[in-house]
């Protein structure tokens, strides 16, 4: 019998061997428009590939394909050896896709997202904002996930915000806290999609540390950033990307001499401001 | 001009009596059209066909009536047809209920597409379920944003329910006319029952008002959305 | 159950008399819209004045107005008027004099509004070419403001439509009226009424529905 992995491998581990993250022939196209025209890349557990390239070059679109929040539209998607799947839809059928998109859910709660402009929920104080995850898709108990959440906000410096508004918030704090809550749920892969682009200079510096904190501690991650300090002092792996291919990647040391032309000028240009 | 002030003041008990019908049919139809129409809402957004296309046919269907047609039609034309007698009361509520339930689709409508795509996804990415997508995180801040809205839509509901005397339900403007009629006395009982009107109109308002204010919101001055 | 046989023949042999009882409540709106527009104007003018005297009584009159049901004012005006003074009405009148009353408060809302809705920063711009206050309102002002008051004035319209179908109730011989008096006559209700609200809401709905697509042309092209 085939071996068809399933959600609850990942969570007891018995992938182990597998890489963190695999991606084969990612295709995406948008009407007419392509924005990946077939991407392979494999990021191995413990990793940190950072992944640069000038706007429109549908680094996003790439990161977004991971959780499926933007399915690609052909190519697989592998997690620790577990195949991710967009869940069928029907305009029919109510039920169509139920299984699939239960598992996805599983294993999007093992992959944190923090996005360019936060998204934090509004309505709920930076505690609920953490506990809302630990409640409903980890299964804790209110008091548990509580204490959680707690710990969580301290290990971003958040702990007297614990009962303040996602309104009266720093950006760069908002940005802590979405990274509070996303590590709540303990994913093993996080994704950062320009996560420091809409913040004031000042408040960048708070959440670089933040992530440079938990890549040292061994996280995987993918992170989308023009932050190029940042990058070459964290990155395991630079992925340069231009028209939804990558053009070249290697270690940050050899992206100080790119062979491409265009990762140059992408570098001058970024340089340059 | 006189101005029969004791006329009022003794009919004053049977008004009040009449005022609580008036409260009790518009807070049960108001009601059920909040339940009904935050079920349109999802329906308008569904990706199912059928859920989409029938939802856009209650909701412009009882947009386009006038709460006169529809309950004479329902009382007189559609009880008399199928032999099903129902009680004026009941079909008063469900008229208010049915033709509410479309005003408010729309507005919970506009309240959901006002939330934040963004929110959405971050509630995704978590892995939350598509139903605690909804309930914990986009039901909340729609429900704020929708709010001001449905005040106005109460209000409306309230001064519609006037109309519900043409099938005799025993409310404010039924017992007025009565009155009026009995005493020869128009003009006094109809300024009492403004007078009520007015005052309900402004409690309803000042409810708002502090609802908006405990969470937060601006608060708005309601007088209702149009003309009823 | 009743053994209630439908025979829509009576609507199709009193069509005319239906039509013209239709006429008659788009005659009424059109009438009170009239009213409701010029009346309204008057309001705001007044409401935007210095003087105390002419601006509270106005604000508290369009408070009333909207804070009461039209079914209920519809009363007052026909059978309350006549107690009180020499004002002797027709039901057409007292219809029309109780919608266009009520649309007038709603209107003077609707321009109110479309004033305000002018950004601040036009006003000033116009100050600042020198423009005359007249200058300001009739160049600048009344333009954008105009632009701003079209979708809610027509909306305005489609609600006096839907107000007006219960003018029946003081004896206006309108659709509803017609209605009424046929199947008093054959028991025919439920063909007579579902005939006359099915019109009723094909009009409304054909209404509301251009002014919408008015609406987001306007957005388009604003
Ligand atoms: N939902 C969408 N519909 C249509 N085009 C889109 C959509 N999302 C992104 N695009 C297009 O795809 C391209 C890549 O976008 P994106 O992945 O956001 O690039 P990046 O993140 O590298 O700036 C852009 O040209 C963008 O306009
Ligand atoms: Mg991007």
């Amino acid at each position: 019998m085939p071996d068809v992995p399933e959600a609850g491998d990942v969570r007891n581990g018995r992938r182990a061997d597998q890489p963190a993250l695999e991606l084969k022939d990612i295709r995406k196209y948008f009407g007419d428009l392509c924005v990946l025209d077939g991407i392979d890349l494999t990021i191995e557990r413990g990793e940190v590939v950072v992944i640069a390239g000038p706007s429109g070059s549908g680094k996003s679109t790439l990161l977004r394909g991971v959780n499926m929040l933007t399915p690609p539209t052909s190519g697989e998607v592998w997690f620790e050896g577990v195949r991710v799947v967009e869940p069928a839809t029907s305009r029919w059928n109510p039920f169509a896709g139920r299984r699939e998109r239960r598992r996805l859910q599983e294993l999007r709660a093992h992959m944190g997202m923090v996005f360019q402009h936060f998204n934090v929920f509004p309505h709920l104080s930076a505690r609920e904002n953490v506990m809302l995850g630990l409640v409903r898709v980890s299964g804790l108990t209110t008091d548990e996930a509580r204490e959680r959440a707690d710990r969580e906000l301290e290990a971003v410096g958040l702990a007297d915000k614990a009962d303040a508004s996602p309104a009266v918030l720093s950006g760069g704090q908002k940005q802590r806290l979405a990274i509070a809550r996303a590590l709540a749920l303990e994913p093993r892969l996080m994704l950062f999609d320009e996560v420091t682009s809409a913040l004031d200079p000042e408040l960048v510096g708070e959440v670089l540390a933040q992530m440079r904190e938990l890549a040292a501690a061994g996280m995987t991650m993918m992170v989308v950033t023009h932050e190029m300090g940042f990058a070459m002092e964290v990155a395991d792996r630079f992925v340069f990307m231009d028209e939804g291919n990558i053009v070249e990647q290697g270690t940050p040391a050899a992206m100080m001499n790119p062979q491409h032309e265009r990762t140059r000028s992408f570098l001058r240009s970024i340089q340059g401001d | 001009m006189d101005f029969d002030f004791d006329l009022v003041l003794t009919s004053l008990p049977q008004l009040l009596r009449a005022t609580r019908v008036t409260l009790g049919v518009t807070a049960v139809g108001f009601f059920a059209a909040l339940v009904v129409g935050v079920i349109l809402a999802a329906g308008r957004r569904s990706r199912l066909i059928p859920a989409r296309v029938a939802s856009f046919l209650w909701v412009n269907f009882f947009r386009g009536a006038a709460l006169y047609v529809l309950v004479i039609w329902l009382f007189n034309g559609v009880a008399v047809a199928t032999g099903i007698l129902l009680p004026a009361l009941v079909v008063g509520g469900l008229t208010l209920a049915l033709l509410n339930s479309a005003y408010l689709a729309e507005v919970f409508r506009a309240g959901l597409d006002a939330v934040d795509e963004g929110q959405y996804e971050a509630a995704q990415a978590l892995g939350l379920r598509p139903w605690d997508v909804f309930r914990r995180v986009i039901a909340p801040q729609a429900s704020r944003i929708a709010l001001p809205s449905v005040g106005n839509h109460m209000i409306d509901a309230l001064k519609d329910s006037a109309i519900l005397a043409v099938i005799a339900v025993p409310e404010l403007m039924f017992t007025t006319n009565r009155i009026a009629q009995s005493t020869f006395r128009p003009f006094e009982m109809y300024v009492a029952a403004a007078v009520i009107y007015l005052i309900l109109v402004n409690i309803i308002a000042a409810l708002l008002r502090l609802v908006e204010s405990r969470m937060g919101i601006e608060p708005t001055l309601a007088t209702g959305t149009t003309l009823r | 159950m009743i053994d209630y046989r439908l025979d829509w023949g009576l609507v199709t042999e009193n069509l005319d008399r239906l039509m013209a009882g239709l006429g008659l409540l788009v005659v009424i709106a059109a009438f009170a819209y009239a009213v409701a527009m010029t009346l309204g104007l008057a309001m705001t003018l007044l409401r935007a004045s210095r003087l105390p005297i002419l601006r509270i009584p106005v604000a508290v009159v369009v408070e009333v107005l909207r804070s009461i049901p039209l079914f209920l004012f519809l009363f007052l005006v026909y059978y309350g008027a006549p107690q009180v003074s020499a004002l002797v009405l027709t039901p057409f009148v007292a219809a029309v004099a109780a919608l266009g009353l009520t649309g007038a408060a709603y209107a003077s809302e609707i321009y109110r509004g479309a004033l305000k809705g002018v950004d601040a920063g036009q006003w000033e711009a116009a100050d600042a070419i020198g423009l005359s206050p007249f200058g300001r309102m009739r160049y600048v002002v009344l333009p954008q403001a105009f632009r701003i008051a079209i979708p809610p004035a027509l909306n305005l319209l489609v609600a006096l439509l839907k107000g007006a179908t219960f003018v029946s109730v003081i004896g206006v011989a309108d659709m509803f009226y017609v209605s009424r008096d046929i199947s008093l006559q054959y028991f025919a209700p439920f063909e007579l009424y579902t005939f006359s609200g099915m019109t009723i809401i094909a009009v409304t709905l054909s209404l509301a529905g251009a002014v919408a697509m008015l609406e987001r042309r306007l957005d388009r092209t604003g």
